[in-house]
């Protein structure tokens, strides 16, 4: 049976009363406590409650994030439901433990698909910004040439997204979701676009600024604008205004294997950050 | 020409040099980092300018095309002196 999580202090009793018959159960909640709050403040968290565990499901508007607190030795179920299912296993590159290839075994059993593996990457915004120094000339040339990079209105917001899934550089279960209110407290110049003397939509970035850690949720360029140097533009606006914050570390997750997106990155001065993610998926 | 054409692609990644006849973009000697890099060079080094609409990858996919395209620039530009 699924009920609704209602406060964070039940989120907090489930776990701990699970830990008292498991001591150490198989977690893959790797979203921060301030996530969490978050999506039980907006109701938009779930939970299914039996003696191998508790299977959370975060409500992402176009699919669940399941968060496993399991024992990961028991034959745990997840039913398919209304909408998709991505599990997100998130490990140190070089210590994939036991316990999640028990989990991901199991995963596969029930009919989940692993659809790929993502890595960290990050990098300091200053460290990021001295190598990219070419970077404001060009961004001069191209504004002269009638290519602007602008701080969209929040009315473009769901252009932008649509153009970001339309170019597929991210999957549709990468898109962070925020409601409108929560995309209009944003920081900003946290969604960043250039567009061409026709005011027509290029190329955009969208980065979540926390105080002192930054995540580049996604970047895209449209098909006929690629090569043209706009994704290098938008990365720089962004680490200057980071800069300008004093915020100290930018990460971003890349699909090894999308060779092209993890050259331009370390061409950009993005180092690995040592994590990887195995995602899952069930359909619904 | 060619040879400092190279020169400054070399620059940027060093295994074009002994690559020079494969396709840049699809063996990923330049990525778009690259050819800001590359297209601020060019434009230094011959005294061009390189129009957005020309930086595209069928001018920036082999040694040749870029050649090309910087041939025709500084004829072009001289043309209109």
């Amino acid at each position: 049976m699924i009920n609704k999580v209602l406060s964070v202090q039940e989120y907090k009793e489930l776990t701990e009363d699970f830990r008292s018959i498991c001591r150490r159960p198989f977690s893959n909640i790797y979203l921060m406590s301030d996530d969490i709050k978050r999506f039980i403040e907006l109701e938009r968290v779930s939970f299914e409650k039996s003696d191998y565990g508790l299977i959370f499901y975060f409500d992402e508007d176009t699919f669940y994030r399941v968060c496993l607190y399991v024992d990961e030795k028991q034959l745990f179920e997840i039913p398919s439901r209304d909408k998709k299912l991505l599990i997100r296993n998130v490990y140190r590159t070089k210590k994939k433990d036991v316990k999640l290839s028990y989990v991901e075994e199991r995963l596969q059993s029930l009919g989940f698909k692993q659809e790929g593996t993502t890595a960290q990457i990050e990098g300091n915004p200053q460290e990021l910004i001295a190598n990219c120094k070419v970077i404001e000339q060009y961004a001069k040339k191209m504004e002269r040439k009638g290519y602007s990079c602008i701080i969209p209105d929040i009315s473009c917001y769901e252009e932008i997204e649509d153009m970001i899934l339309e170019s597929r550089v991210i999957k549709d279960y990468h898109m962070t979701f925020r409601t409108k209110e929560e995309k209009r407290n944003m920081e900003k110049g946290s969604y960043l676009c250039i567009v061409n003397e026709k005011g027509e939509l290029c190329a955009a970035i969208i980065a979540d600024m926390d105080v002192d850690i930054a995540q580049i949720e996604a970047l895209a360029v449209k098909e006929e604008y690629k090569i043209r140097g706009l994704a290098p533009i938008l990365d720089y606006k962004i680490f200057k205004q980071l800069c300008e914050r004093k915020i100290g570390l930018v990460q971003g997750w890349v699909e090894l294997d999308n060779d092209d997106s993890l050259q331009y990155h370390m061409s950009l001065g993005y180092r690995f950050a040592g994590k990887q993610a195995n995602e899952w998926i069930l359909e619904k | 020409m060619r040879e400092t054409i190279l020169e400054i692609l070399s620059e940027s990644n060093a295994k074009i040099r002994i690559n020079a006849d494969k396709n840049l973009l699809e063996e990923r000697l330049i990525d778009s980092f690259e050819i800001v890099n590359i297209v601020m060079k060019l434009e230094d080094a011959f005294h061009i300018e390189i129009n957005p609409e020309l930086i595209v990858s069928a001018n920036f996919q082999t040694v040749d095309s870029i050649v090309k395209l910087v041939q025709d620039i500084v004829e072009k530009e001289n043309g209109e002196i």
